[in-house]
This record gives C-alpha cells, sequence and structure tokens, in this order.
C-alpha cells in the first residue's frame, strides 16, 4: 500500500542527474519508503548506493560512506587505510558519481557526523557537473536553529542543482482508506496517529481493540505478543543504535521477530523496521539490565574483526566500563579526527575524561590535551581553550614540562583566534621561556613556531625572525615536518619587507615540506603567504600568480577560510592595479560569503571602503568603520596601516585635513617600531600632506621618497596623483586626465580646483562619456573586449579569458558594435586597430 | 535596499528611438540590472540627451556599478537620496 505518495515519486523522478535532493520529515513519515519507492522504479542499470547514519551518541565518521564503499573497492580500500588522505576520499566519491545512472542515498542525515556533512557539502557544490543524483533524507523537527545540518542546508541554498522535498502526513481520508477493511475506526486512528504512516502501521499491528495513546505503546503492544527468548533478542538489538550483528542474538529467537514484522534481516546484520520501533523497545528495557546487556554487546564487539571504534566507545560508555571506555573512545576519536569529523573526536574525548578521573595524571593529562585540540579543530575555542588549560595544569603536575610547553603553545593559537592577542602573545612567550633553558626538544620547537607565527602576524619581522629560524632547526633535528613547514612559512613571510627573494625561497620550502606530510592547511597558508606577502610590497605579478594558486587548491577542498583570505587579497591586488570593477566584484563575493572570518573581512572591507572614496560613492564610511574596528581589535599593523591609510584618504578628499593627524598618527608610530617600509611610507607621506612637520625614514620604499616607480610597480592612481604634483602644466592635465579614467572623479575635482587656482589652462572637462576616456564611449570592461575582439577570438575564447561567459561577451559585442556604430566585428577589430590605443 | 541617484554622461548624446528597438534596450537594461539585484525606477534627461539622471534602488553603490558595467552604461556619480514630497507637510 503506497498511499498520497504519488505526487512525490513523481516529483523524484523528475529530477534530471546532477542534481542534490534533500527529502525532509518527521520520524515515521515515510520518507525511506518514499526514496525506496523511488528507487524502485529507476531504470535497470542503474547503481543505487545506500549509507546510513546512526543514532550512536557520537556517530561514526563517514559512516554513511562506510556503507556505500561496499560496491567501490577503490573507495573502500581508502577508506581502510589508516590515515587516508580526506581530499582523496572525497575525490573518489566524487568519482564514483562521475559514473552516468548512479543514484546514492544518505539517510537520515540529522545524525551525521562532520565529515559527512563535509562531504555532503562538497558533493552539493559540485553535484551540477556530475550524472548522479544524491538523495539525503532528514528529519526536520531534529535540525534546529544550531543543527550542524544547517550549515549544509544554508551554504546550498542558493545552489540551482541542490532541490528539497518534504513528506507530509496522511491525509484522513487516507487513513481511513487504510483502518475500514480491518473494521477499525479510521477518525479515531487519525486523531491519534495524526496521519503518521508509521503510527498509523503499528496501531493496526497491534492486538485488541484498545488504541494505544502513543507509538511507543503501539510497538510495545506488538512486542508484547513475541516469546520470552524472542523478546530477549529484540532488546538486545535495540541497545545496537546502528545495526545489530546476526550473531550477538539466538538464531531461532531471531527468526521469530522476523516472522512477527518486528526487525528485518540484512545481509548479517539485523534491524528494527523502524528507529520509532527501536527507541520503543530499548525505552522498555529494565534499567538494571542495560549495563548487563551493553557490557554482553562491548564483549562481542571487542573480539568481532572490521568494527568501528566509535561503537565500542558507545557500548562501553552505557555498560559503566571505564576500563573499557579509557581503551576504546580515545582509538575512535583518533579515528574521528584522522577523517576530518573534529566534533565527533571532541565528544569521544570528552567521554574518555568523563571516565578518568581515577587514571594517572599523565593519562589525564594526554586526554584534555587531545580533547582540546579536537575542539580547537572543530571550531570551539571556548571549549578548546578550556581543555588546554586543564592539559596544561596537569602536565605541570605529572611534571612533564616539555607536554606542558607543547600544550600551552598551541592555546596561544587559540587565543590568537579569538582575537585575544594579548593574552596569546603572554603564553606564547611563558612557554618559549618554560622550555628554553631545558634540552632542545620538539616542544621547543612548537613553541618557537608558534611565538614566531604570532610576532609574523604583528609584523614584528626581526623577532620573527629569530625565533623562527632556530625553531626550523629544531623541527628539522627532530625530525618534526609539520612544525618545519609551519616554521618556514613564519620565518619565509617575515623576510618580505627586507628580502622578498629569501622570503619566496622559504615560502617554496615550506609548501613542499607541508605536500611531504600531506598538510593541506599548511600548504594553502604558505601559497597565502606567498601572494599576500608580495602583495604587501606590491610586486603584483607574483602576488597574482600564487593568489590565484591558492584560491584554485583552496576550493577544490572546501578550504574556506583560507579560500576567502585569497580571494581578499585578489581582490585588493586589483584595486591597488587600477583593476576597480574586478576588486569590485572580488570583495562582494568575500562579503556575502564569508561573514564570519574576521582578517579577510578587514581586508575586502578595507578594499571596499577605498573604492568608495575613490569613485566617491555613498558611504565609504561603512566599509571602513568595519574595517577600522575589526583590525583594532587585532592590533595587528598589517590590517591597522591600510584601514587607517583609507581613512586618512577620505578625510583629505573631503577637505578635513584637520582630521588626518588624528587618524593615522598613532598607526604610524607603529609602523615605525616595526620599520615597515610600506606602512610607514603611506602613512607619513599623509601626515605631510596634511601639513604635519614628519621626517619620513630612510627605509621606506622609494616610491614614497621621490614619487617615481609607481608606474613601473603597477599602481596608475598613485602614479596619476603624482604626476598632478609635477611642475609642467602639461604633465599636471595628464595626471588629471588618468584620475579621471580611472573614474577617480573627487581627486580629479580636487586636482582641477588647484589647477584653475594656479592659472593652468586647458584643463579637460568633466566626464566625457563612460568612466573612461576614449572616443566610443567604451567601459573598461568592453574595451578589454574590444582588444581581444582584435585577436580574432571567438566569444567562448573571449569569456575564457576574462572569466565571464560567452553570452555576457555576446552582450559586450553588441554593445560595442552599437557604440561604434559598425555592423561586424571584423570592423571593430579594425576600428580597434586604427586607433593604436594601448 | 537604498534609493541612489546616478548621473550619467553621454558624449554623443543618448539615443533611444522610441519604436519596438526602443522598447527592447529598455529590457535589455532591466534584464542586466535583474543579474545585480538593482532596480531602475526611471530616468531624467537632458534636452542635448547627454546627461541622464537615473533613480535606482540597489543593495549598494558596488550593484550599481557592475549593473551599468553588465549594460555598458556609463557611470559619472552616484548619490544617495531620499524622497522629499512637497506635499508631505500639508
Amino acid at each position: 500500500m503506497f498511499l498520497e505518495r504519488e505526487n512525490l515519486v513523481a516529483s523524484l523522478r523528475e529530477i534530471r542527474p546532477g542534481a542534490m535532493v534533500f527529502v525532509a520529515g518527521e520520524a515515521g513519515i515515510g520518507k525511506t519508503s518514499l526514496v525506496r519507492e523511488f528507487c524502485a522504479t529507476l531504470p535497470t542499470g542503474t547503481a543505487v548506493r545506500f549509507g546510513f547514519c546512526d543514532a550512536l551518541g557520537t556517530p561514526r565518521a563517514l559512516g554513511p560512506l562506510h556503507d556505500i564503499a561496499r560496491a567501490s573497492p577503490q573507495l573502500a580500500g581508502l577508506l581502510t587505510t589508516g590515515g587516508a588522505d580526506r581530499h582523496a576520499i572525497f575525490t573518489a566519491f566524487l568519482e564514483l558519481l562521475s559514473d552516468p545512472q548512479t543514484v546514492v542515498v544518505v539517510e537520515d542525515a540529522h545524525w551525521a557526523d562532520e565529515a559527512t556533512l563535509d562531504l555532503l557539502l562538497f558533493v552539493g557544490r559540485r553535484i551540477s557537473e556530475l550524472p548522479a543524483l544524491v538523495v539525503i533524507t532528514y528529519r526536520s523537527e531534529e535540525v534546529g536553529r544550531d543543527h550542524a545540518l544547517r550549515r549544509v542546508l544554508g551554504d546550498l541554498a542558493t545552489a540551482p542543482s541542490v532541490r528539497r522535498l518534504q513528506v507530509p502526513a496522511l491525509t484522513s481520508e487516507a487513513v481511513a482508506a487504510l483502518a475500514t477493511p480491518l473494521g477499525r475506526d479510521g477518525d479515531e486512528l487519525f486523531a491519534v496517529t495524526g496521519g503518521n504512516p508509521f503510527f498509523v502501521t503499528e496501531v493496526l499491528s497491534a492486538p485488541g481493540d484498545d488504541l494505544p495513546a502513543t507509538v511507543r505503546d503501539a510497538v510495545l503492544a506488538r512486542a508484547a505478543r513475541l516469546g520470552p527468548a524472542a523478546r530477549a533478542v529484540l532488546d538486545v538489538v535495540s541497545l545496537v543504535p546502528d545495526r545489530a550483528e546476526v550473531a550477538l542474538v539466538d538464531a531461532a529467537a531471531l527468526e521469530e521477530c522476523i516472522q512477527a514484522g518486528m526487525l528485518l534481516l540484512e545481509g548479517r546484520s539485523v534491524r528494527f523496521r523502524h528507529e520509532l520501533a527501536r527507541r520503543a523497545v530499548e525505552s522498555d528495557v529494565p534499567a538494571v539490565r542495560v549495563p548487563v546487556l551493553h557490557g554482553q554487546i562491548l564483549d562481542y564487539l571487542a573480539e568481532a574483526d572490521e568494527i568501528d571504534p566509535a561503537r565500542l566507545s558507545y557500548h562501553a560508555e552505557v555498560a559503566g566500563d571505564r576500563a573499557a571506555v579509557l581503551e576504546h573512545a580515545p582509538v575512535a576519536a583518533r579515528r574521528a579526527a584522522e577523517l576530518g569529523a573534529h566534533r565527533q573526536a571532541a565528544a569521544h574525548y570528552a567521554r574518555a575524561v568523563r571516565h578518568a578521573d581515577n587514571a594517572q595524571i599523565a593519562v589525564q593529562a594526554e586526554l584534555w590535551e587531545r580533547l582540546g585540540e579536537s575542539a580547537d579543530d572543530s571550531g570551539d575555542l571556548a571549549e578548546g581553550i578550556r581543555s588546554s588549560q586543564r592539559a596544561t595544569e596537569l602536565w605541570q603536575q605529572a611534571g612533564e614540562v616539555d607536554r606542558q610547553g607543547a600544550t600551552m603553545a598551541r592555546c596561544s593559537h587559540m587565543l590568537w583566534k579569538t582575537g585575544m592577542n594579548a593574552e596569546a602573545h603572554a603564553l606564547a612567550r611563558q612557554a618559549v621561556a618554560l622550555l628554553q633553558d631545558r634540552p632542545p626538544s620538539p616542544a621547543l620547537a612548537q613553541a618557537q613556531a608558534a611565538m614566531a607565527r604570532l610576532l609574523m602576524l604583528g609584523r614584528d619581522m626581526r623577532g620573527a625572525i629569530v625565533l623562527g629560524t632556530t625553531a626550523v632547526e629544531y623541527a628539522r633535528q627532530f625530525g618534526d615536518l609539520r612544525t618545519l613547514g609551519r616554521a618556514l612559512n613564519s620565518v619565509g613571510s617575515a623576510h618580505w619587507l627586507m628580502d622578498p627573494d629569501r622570503a619566496v625561497e622559504l615560502l617554496e620550502a615550506s609548501l613542499a615540506t607541508a605536500g611531504e606530510v600531506g598538510d593541506d592547511a599548511g600548504a594553502a597558508q604558505a601559497m597565502m603567504n606567498l601572494g599576500s606577502g608580495a602583495g604587501e610590497i606590491r610586486r603584483y605579478a607574483l602576488a597574482d600568480h600564487w593568489l590565484a594558486e591558492a584560491a584554485s587548491w583552496c576550493a577544490a577542498r572546501d578550504l574556506d577560510s583560507s579560500l576567502s583570505y585569497s580571494l581578499a587579497w585578489q581582490s585588493r591586488s586589483r584595486f591597488e592595479q587600477g583593476q576597480w570593477s574586478e576588486a569590485t566584484a572580488l570583495a562582494g563575493q568575500v562579503v556575502t560569503k564569508y561573514p564570519q572570518h574576521v582578517p579577510s573581512q578587514i581586508v575586502v572591507n578595507t578594499v571596499l571602503g577605498r573604492l568608495r572614496v575613490r569613485r566617491g560613492d555613498p558611504d565609504p564610511e561603512g566599509p571602513l568603520s568595519r574595517a577600522w574596528e575589526l583590525a583594532v581589535q587585532t592590533g595587528d599593523l598589517q590590517r591597522l596601516w591600510p584601514a587607517a591609510a583609507a581613512r586618512a584618504e577620505h578625510a583629505w578628499l573631503q577637505g578635513r585635513m584637520d582630521a588626518v593627524e588624528g587618524l593615522v598618527a598613532e598607526t604610524y608610530e607603529h609602523s615605525l617600531e616595526l620599520e615597515h617600509p610600506w606602512a610607514a611610507g603611506e602613512l607619513g607621506s599623509w601626515l605631510r600632506t596634511a601639513g604635519v612637520a614628519v621626517e619620513l625614514p630612510g627605509y621606506v620604499a622609494e616610491p614614497y621618497k621621490t614619487g617615481d616607480g609607481w608606474r613601473e610597480l603597477g599602481c596608475p592612481y598613485e602614479a596619476a596623483l603624482v604626476l598632478t604634483e609635477k611642475a609642467d602644466p602639461e604633465q599636471q592635465i595628464a595626471g588629471l586626465q588618468e584620475l579621471q579614467q580611472l573614474g577617480a572623479w573627487p581627486a580629479a575635482e580636487l586636482v582641477a580646483r588647484r589647477l584653475r587656482q594656479n592659472g593652468v589652462q586647458g584643463l579637460p572637462r568633466r566626464p566625457r562619456g563612460s568612466s573612461r576616456e576614449n572616443p566610443a564611449n567604451l567601459t573598461a570592461r568592453e574595451t578589454e573586449v574590444l582588444a581581444l575582439l582584435a585577436e580574432d577570438l571567438t566569444n567562448a575564447e573571449i569569456g575564457q579569458r576574462l572569466h565571464i561567459s560567452p553570452k555576457t561577451v555576446d552582450h559586450h559585442v553588441s554593445s560595442i558594435l552599437g557604440k561604434l556604430g559598425v555592423a561586424t566585428r571584423q570592423e571593430a577589430a579594425r576600428r580597434w586597430g586604427a586607433d593604436g590605443r594601448r | 535596499m537604498t534609493r541612489y541617484l546616478v548621473e550619467r554622461n553621454f558624449a554623443e548624446g543618448l539615443e533611444i528611438p522610441t519604436d519596438d528597438r526602443g522598447a527592447k534596450a529598455c529590457l535589455n537594461v532591466v534584464d542586466g540590472n535583474a543579474q545585480h539585484g538593482v532596480t531602475w525606477v526611471h530616468s531624467y534627461v537632458s534636452p542635448d540627451h547627454s546627461t541622464t539622471y537615473c533613480v535606482y534602488d540597489g543593495p549598494n553603490p558596488e550593484a550599481i556599478r557592475q549593473a551599468a558595467e553588465t549594460n555598458g552604461l556609463p557611470v559619472t556619480k552616484i548619490t544617495e537620496v531620499r524622497v522629499l514630497d512637497p506635499y508631505f507637510y500639508h
């Protein structure tokens, strides 16, 4: 009987491959039945694979993928190798989905572990390019506002190939149609069950005329009809939330349960017909028997092969077996962490910690330390810091100074991430002080690397180099490649201001080391710092190359925080090179898609504010004050300086020169302490413009001393401003024209007024045509398209070069033809050649 | 949504014929705006057709600029504005 579900099945059938469908509804509403019905009608030859998320308090890491991998030796191989690269596993799953006629069903995603959720997000972002269909079921009532699945649903909300289906309750007519043939009152049944199909079936299968009031009553009434042996089987199976092994229970009694329709046999495992039934039976097992039964299950599972440690960890806890918890929970935690299910790893460690009161101090310390790390990795920084502090105390009590120092080093980074910079510096300094008088150790290397990183981020380059270099030596000596990669990054990044070539060399070494140990995030950070470091000293070709590399590396691995930072810096780089519309598009992307990543938000809000200031657009104060407030929280020069300079520029263009000193003086002092050539140059120049008597130090970047070199660097706005300051009126006018071409109207007007006051003749008029001066009124983008037209490229090829769709190119081409008043692309191309511009 | 007044300058003058083609041209602009969440309310045009003042609704100035770029229209100045109605106080 499959009532009132035809429309839903039809909707599922209408969905073309290359889509992800979320099927939501309350427990027992028939999501699974719906999906099974749909799968049964698929054309023969379709490969349908099921994966189940289970109701273990702490779910198995990538549990559903293990189920799915049964049909894929390659994937199964990757999953069973310990320490397998997560990216490799995710990519292998994508390959599985590249087989046409593949349908993958992930059931009960409200119980999914963190790694599975990451996988769903990873697939959802790419599904439109695959020939497969992915169906995910979840209970809508379990997914509250703070539920982890919300993150996936929210992120995929706007993805075009993601659909949602809501499974409604049965109507009273449908319930009556089921009840009447059995001689039961349909209206009454509907009133009790609310049209929940599972409940309806259970009530109809329960004996007697009394209508059970709840699902639980209905299920238990059915179970009561079984003999004592069969009932004992039900009890055991009910205590195994995922799937019970057949060997766990008596075979003859099991048969009775299957005959009665209470349990289903699937291969060598057995489960309840529905999770609601399992819960009902579980709640009826006498409390005194629960630990005993769990103990028996644990004993059996511990001897069996290939049992996920998450299951052992669960049964050990409910059996109240402390020793078993301490044995299995840490194993389960490590397994989960390896696969990126950090929240579950933390839950397993937390479980172990709860049972560790009588364990040796060192064992407790180790567990708290790991709990802190897992919490950190899962983004729960408060728990991470709290646990690390507890671990630090315990290591100290145990007299393990090295471990104490290493834990403090890690904790300092957590503090930095929450924006507690002063506390972070203090703790890292303490860790180094604690360890440096002792014989060198990997812990010392880690503490030094942590401190060096904080110094580098705060732009104390000399300090970072001194400390980081020792960290590199020790990490190398002790073969700690992960620490080596991170330390090389800090030392490399710290070289940008003094010796950029050395910076590149060291960061490339950091990248290679990260690659060697499979540290994807470390590799991303190396590329990012190659890009942003080069950008900070205005070496744009190098910056743009590495920022693009970093962005594509991170995008393929869903490393969102590094991705957002790379995009933010791409936006800054385009902005400084006068490519304002590209900068605008990139910044908009970062603002809307990654609001929680503070460093990226500081960078793009500064860029957006500066864009509005230079274009004379409304409300530059909004983004600039956001950037400034966030920068002040970090206290780092690299964040403060651009925001301060932007606010000074805004004041200058508004004629509020008296405000400039207040806006930059403090940050200028900061830049002098750290001898930052670009920060000191830019901020010092603003002070001088505002009439403050300032002697620029000798180390400031060349263009700030002489005004020369902006054009060679690729900074047209600064180059134009310098031209307007020259003595020769012709040069002044040329500079003014360049400002107008950029669309920098406020600066252009300011300069024009000054030149007019000085009696300079023949100033170009206010805006003629488009934002860029050219006879045909072409926009910047159209000019780019025209240049490529002249190279005889097709729309598709032009689209590829400019990263826009061929359709958009077509749009631009029609507009160009219209503005040039020509009929063909060839004529337009000839006009480009004839004008000989650029 | 914020309201903006967008000033545009056309060196050759902006000619939109009052026929099917003109209608299509305007609809193209509306389509291009939609990609950026921007609404064109209406415009005032100088007698020589060299300057237009366009009233727009949009989420931010960047969206106004991106829409202009999609449509190949120049932007000279964007000002955030509010409505002032002379009969409001009566």
